[in-house]
């Protein structure tokens, strides 16, 4: 077991925060800054992107062959953790892992490539206003008709679909089966005709979509990997991409903000000071748990609980941050995000910080996932 | 970066195993875990420390080579002499107390550290006990010393007292209660380890002044062995931690109530699965402590950051474990209080002094 970086992740690191001294700049965190959640990028933006991905580190953990640099979980983690440091987000199409897992040749020379580069950006369109949590109960269908499908039915918390410009959908494609049976994966243009967008805001200050598809056609060859095994792909899609979803960057600098606040105080009492000291504790388990899941994909044992618990006591943690820290900054917390300098992070994290905690999974959901995991093997043993 | 076990890892961690099943009877656990029989206890030290784990750190291995051991003798409820052993061992190494290093760390000489130098990292522990210089360069120490940790049962005792004619000094002192009188007034408590009141009279020569405040690198050395003592605690309560989640698990995919087990009961297995990730947490953070103090870090954040976490999570461990054992682990056979007295004891104990270590100078 090691807890420092060893010396090809220590170059790998230095690489990163080369790269990011130079390209993260005044203009481009201003720019982040001042455009609303889930806006267009801005041209500062563009040019970070065309950057990123000519280091090719969209597709760092993508195979060689499919034009990726066939990086492991730890070295995905500790980009993730230098992005983050600056307050940007890696930027990643984890959709590409399912296509590589489970996609024919056929759909791996369409798709990738141009997510490769972020000229394809895809929205995941899976959750329906009656099929949340029981995703398998879906009834948006897809019914084949030549070499096309023909698509009926809506989606719901589509988050980005007003910027996307391909949906990545879970439809029924056999309603005869037992309802795991019956599920297909088609990617469909957002520009398609039949969709129409309808827009949801949030508690969280983002927007997301509740999306409308009336008889949309697209290709027969849209369909990811085979006919009605949509269930086993969106299972299955590649460990190595879901272990970075547990690693806290986003909430680090709030951690940071709050110790500041708190212990730079001349009169932080005991209690106040003991409270912080468990908060920077519990960010580093956070982070430890994520090492920890990346460590056990990158030598090969994969099942593990490990992505679970990851991503269970990150989203907690970040709501335990944000209540906390608005316990300890009083009025102080009040004043909105972005109007309230730093400390306006804290109240934002506190409207923020639910939706992880049943999006990308309930944690209820993941924790009987997790409880089933852990039994397969005695994961403390390696 | 790299969190999983290597092949030596796990040799260690085997062999940790196999030497805990032989030393730790069924009945050897019940006395020493219950506080019953002294020279049980002695057994049990001696049969670690003829295993070498109780080396002073980087003398045959690092600290940290030994992290399995400590995980594994926290899930067995080794007593907490055996990491005292490997600290008081950081103390006792120097010449003239090469008999009392030998005795540690074979597990013959059973010792307590007591008391902090005094300072803003003080938790004012020991306070009521005063050092006087004598002439001749002797030193008299006195005073009274409150609910020692096996304070019944140690030979030695290394204690930490502040200087009466100057302010701010302090000595470390070796008394062995072996050539010295040492009153002792045993008391039953929570956690079962062996306390005792202790009063001390006592006139020490040079040879047992262990380090003296004005000494170079004497404050460091203090820290080093809490620090390690503190470290490998830790790791126990880890390793204690997994134990009881892995035991809970295991018992409510057994248990049967309304014809089927109750793991499944989605209230029965969420909480199971917060155990898992409570103690897979500390496994993680503590290991991570014993790594910078293994490496030499005196007060590294992580070891502050896991005395603040890792026990409350091993506490909440076993009080989960509790509510999902019912009846079944409230009676005292199924002995599950043990651990949950060893995890709220724990918690006691490495909190104190928690914002006082935060703020104090390296």
């Amino acid at each position: 077991m090691q807890f420092e970086l060893d010396e090809r992740q220590r170059e790998w690191r230095q690489e990163l925060d080369e790269f990011l001294d130079k390209h993260v700049t005044a203009e481009l965190q201003e720019e982040i800054r001042s455009l609303p959640l889930h806006h267009n990028r801005g041209p500062h933006q563009d040019a970070f992107l065309a950057a990123v991905v000519d280091k090719g580190w969209t597709a760092l953990t993508w195979p060689e062959r499919y034009g990726g640099l066939g990086r492991g979980a730890i070295d995905l983690l500790i980009a993730s953790e230098a992005f983050g440091e600056r307050g940007i987000l890696l930027p990643r199409q984890f959709l590409a892992g399912t296509i590589i897992e489970c996609g024919t040749e056929a759909n791996k020379a369409e798709w990738l490539p141009g997510m490769r580069t972020g000229q394809i950006r895809m929205v995941l369109g899976y959750s329906e206003p009656d099929s949340g949590t029981d995703l398998a109960s879906l009834r948006t269908r897809a019914v084949q008709d030549g070499d096309e499908w023909v698509i009926s039915g809506q989606k719901i918390w589509n988050s980005g679909a007003h910027l996307a410009t391909h949906e990545w959908l879970a439809v029924r494609t056999n309603p005869e089966v037992p309802k795991r049976d019956g599920i297909s994966l088609i990617i469909v243009p957002i520009d398609a005709p039949g969709i129409s967008i309808q827009e949801i805001t949030t508690w969280g200050d983002y927007r997301t979509n509740l999306v409308f598809f009336d008889e949309v056609r697209v290709p027969y060859g849209n369909l990811i990997g085979e006919v009605n095994q949509g269930w086993r792909y969106i299972t299955s899609a590649l460990e190595v991409e879901r272990v970075s979803l547990g690693i806290p960057v986003a909430s680090k600098h709030v951690v940071d903000v709050l110790s500041e606040a708190v212990l730079g105080a001349g009169d932080c009492s005991q209690a106040d000071a003991e409270t912080i000291i468990r908060i920077q504790a519990e960010y580093e388990v956070a982070r430890l748990l994520a090492y920890r899941a990346g460590s056990l994909v990158d030598h090969g044992y994969l099942g593990s609980p490990l992505p679970q618990m990851s991503k269970i006591f990150m989203t907690e943690l970040r709501a335990r941050v944000g209540d906390t820290g608005m316990d300890l900054l009083g009025t102080e917390s009040l004043p909105r995000h972005r109007s309230n300098a730093e400390l306006g992070e804290v109240e934002f994290l506190y409207r923020n910080a639910p939706f992880l905690l049943f999006g990308g999974g309930a944690n209820e959901v993941l924790r009987d996932i997790l409880f089933k995991l852990a039994g397969a093997r005695d994961w403390a043993e390696v | 970066m790299d969190l999983t076990l290597d092949a030596g890892e796990r040799e260690v961690a085997s062999a940790a195993r196999s030497l805990l099943t032989a030393v730790l009877s069924e009945d050897a656990l019940k006395c020493v875990q219950d506080a019953q029989d002294p020279a049980v206890l002695r057994e049990v030290m001696l049969g670690i420390g003829a295993g070498g784990w109780l080396a002073r750190p980087g003398d045959k291995q690092s600290l940290f080579d030994r992290m399995p051991f400590f995980a594994a003798a926290g899930a067995a409820l080794v007593p907490g002499l055996a990491s005292t052993a490997v600290g008081a061992a950081v103390l006792a190494d120097q010449p003239g107390l090469a008999e009392v290093q030998a005795g540690l760390e074979s597990g013959s000489v059973l010792a307590a550290v007591v008391g902090e130098p005094p300072g803003p990292a003080a938790s004012g522990q020991a306070s009521a006990a005063t050092a006087e210089g004598m002439a001749g360069g002797d030193v008299r120490v006195r005073g009274e010393f409150p609910l020692v940790e096996y304070g019944a049962v140690a030979d030695v005792f290394f204690l930490v007292v502040p200087l009466l004619a100057q302010d701010g000094g302090w000595l470390c002192v070796l008394v062995d209660s072996r050539r010295h009188p040492v009153t002792r007034h045993a008391r039953a408590t929570f956690g079962n380890d062996f306390r005792a009141d202790l009063s001390v009279d006592v006139m020490l020569s040079g040879s047992e002044l262990v380090l003296a405040n004005d000494q170079p690198g004497a404050l460091a050395r203090i820290r080093q062995a809490r620090a390690v003592i503190e470290a490998i605690r830790l790791v126990e309560c880890a390793g204690g931690a997994r134990s009881v989640a892995r035991r809970t698990v295991s018992y409510v995919n057994t248990r049967h109530q309304f014809g089927k087990p109750l793991s499944q009961f989605q209230a029965v297995k969420q909480r199971a699965a917060s155990m898992l990730i409570l103690s897979e947490g500390a496994s993680l953070l503590a290991n991570a402590a014993l790594a910078q103090v293994s490496a030499g870090a005196g007060r590294p954040a992580e070891l502050i950051w896991a005395k603040s976490w890792v026990p409350r999570a091993y506490k909440d461990v076993t009080l989960s474990a509790h509510q999902l054992h019912g009846g079944m682990g409230y009676a005292r056979e199924s002995g599950l209080f043990r651990w949950s007295e060893r995890a709220k004891l724990r918690q006691l104990q490495l909190e104190a002094g928690l914002v006082r270590e935060l703020n104090q100078p390296e």
